[in-house]
């Protein structure tokens, strides 16, 4: 019990150490600077409740355009990146759809 | 020696906080699966009343996976998909005992995918399947109606002999749980929508076949029958939400 209560406070002080961000300008705020450059997936852990809140205050004071341009940002980002199948995933991908597409087609024409 | 002892014991928690700072591609999901087996062993048992079947525990399925994205078109993961069932049984000599029996459908899923566009991706997943399914019975042969004539051990041999075991056991412990194992795979095309980057719905088709035996159960070290179910050549459907720690 001790030991899990230690845990728990060595865990929250380190999620919660976070300095607090400027109310005043909530867009210009660290976590979301690097979400505009990395992506949202990119930030740890950690720093995702902080991005989270850091955005809803930017939304409501204007800053809705900068992040739906991050979300934007990152849609593409991952669209690029898995665009087109390469290597061996191709050559998988069409041994499921076969091995699915016999297994539906034996299981209509099968009479038993 | 002590405060060696203390720091072993705080390397875990070091492991854990190094994996939070790090930018891991993983993703984790909670869902469920739809199925239609038929399982006469309960359904359809003579000698013993199971708990009517419904479509919570005869079709639903509880699903959780966690995957690993170890290239941009392909991750890999471990998916559970799990069946309860719960009740109690009837047609016991003197008892009304509890029952639980459990399905479980583990998978170590390779899936490779592609992006049609930017919210949209389909994937494709084929798998191993290590199952294993669990009968428990708790009963109180002695306290149910104040005879105390039946015993554990009769009330396991009623409940085997409804499967068609024929052979009693001469004495069951305190171990209440009879289990069995089996090898199968599953195939699967999933259309998955990003309603945000990091949270996604998938949906996917596909089917399972299991090599279940009924002859292969384990029971207190002994083989025994088990249940009829035809858990192979079955389509399955499953729909999650997806969160990506990526």
């Amino acid at each position: 019990m001790k030991n899990i209560v230690c845990s728990f406070i060595i865990c929250f002080s380190i999620i919660y150490s976070q300095d607090t961000f400027n109310k005043s300008s909530p867009c210009s705020d660290r976590t979301i600077t690097f979400a505009r450059k990395f992506g949202v997936k990119a930030l740890p852990v950690r720093d995702l409740p902080r991005y989270f809140k850091a955005s809803k205050i930017c939304r409501e004071k204007g800053g809705e355009t900068l992040i739906d341009q991050i979300q934007i940002n990152e849609y593409n980002r991952d669209f690029e990146q898995s665009k087109y199948m390469s290597s061996w995933t191709s050559t998988y991908g069409m041994c499921v759809t076969a091995i699915i597409f016999y297994f539906f087609v034996g299981l209509v024409t099968v009479v038993k | 020696m002590k405060s060696q002892i203390l720091q072993f014991k705080s390397i875990p928690l070091l492991l854990f906080m190094v994996s939070l700072y790090s930018q891991p591609k993983i993703s984790i999901d909670l869902g469920t699966g739809f199925y239609e087996p038929t399982m006469k062993g309960f359904d359809s048992n003579e000698l013993v009343s199971f708990p009517t079947g419904n479509i919570l525990t005869r079709n639903l399925l509880i699903n959780f996976s966690v995957y690993y994205e170890f290239f941009h078109n392909a991750r890999v993961g471990y998916n559970v998909l799990k069946s309860i069932d719960i009740g109690r049984l009837e047609g016991f000599a003197t008892s009304k005992p509890v029952f639980y029996r459990t399905i479980n459908y583990r998978m170590i899923p390779l899936e490779t995918f592609f992006r049609i566009k930017p919210k949209v991706e389909l994937n494709f997943t084929l798998t191993p399947i290590w199952g294993r399914s669990r009968l428990i019975l708790e009963t109180k042969p002695s306290s149910s109606d104040g005879s105390g004539v039946n015993t554990i051990t009769d009330d396991w041999n009623e409940l085997l002999n409804s499967f068609g075991d024929e052979d009693p056991l001469s004495q069951v412990a305190s171990e209440n749980t009879m289990v069995t194992d089996w090898l199968g795979y599953s195939g699967m095309l999933g259309y998955r929508y990003y309603i945000r980057p990091w949270i996604g719905i998938d949906v996917k088709m596909g089917f399972l076949n299991n090599n279940y035996k009924k002859n292969k159960w384990r029971f207190q070290g002994k083989t025994v029958k088990g249940p009829e179910m035809k858990i192979d050549e079955i389509p399955i459907f499953t729909f999650k939400v997806v969160y990506a720690l990526k």
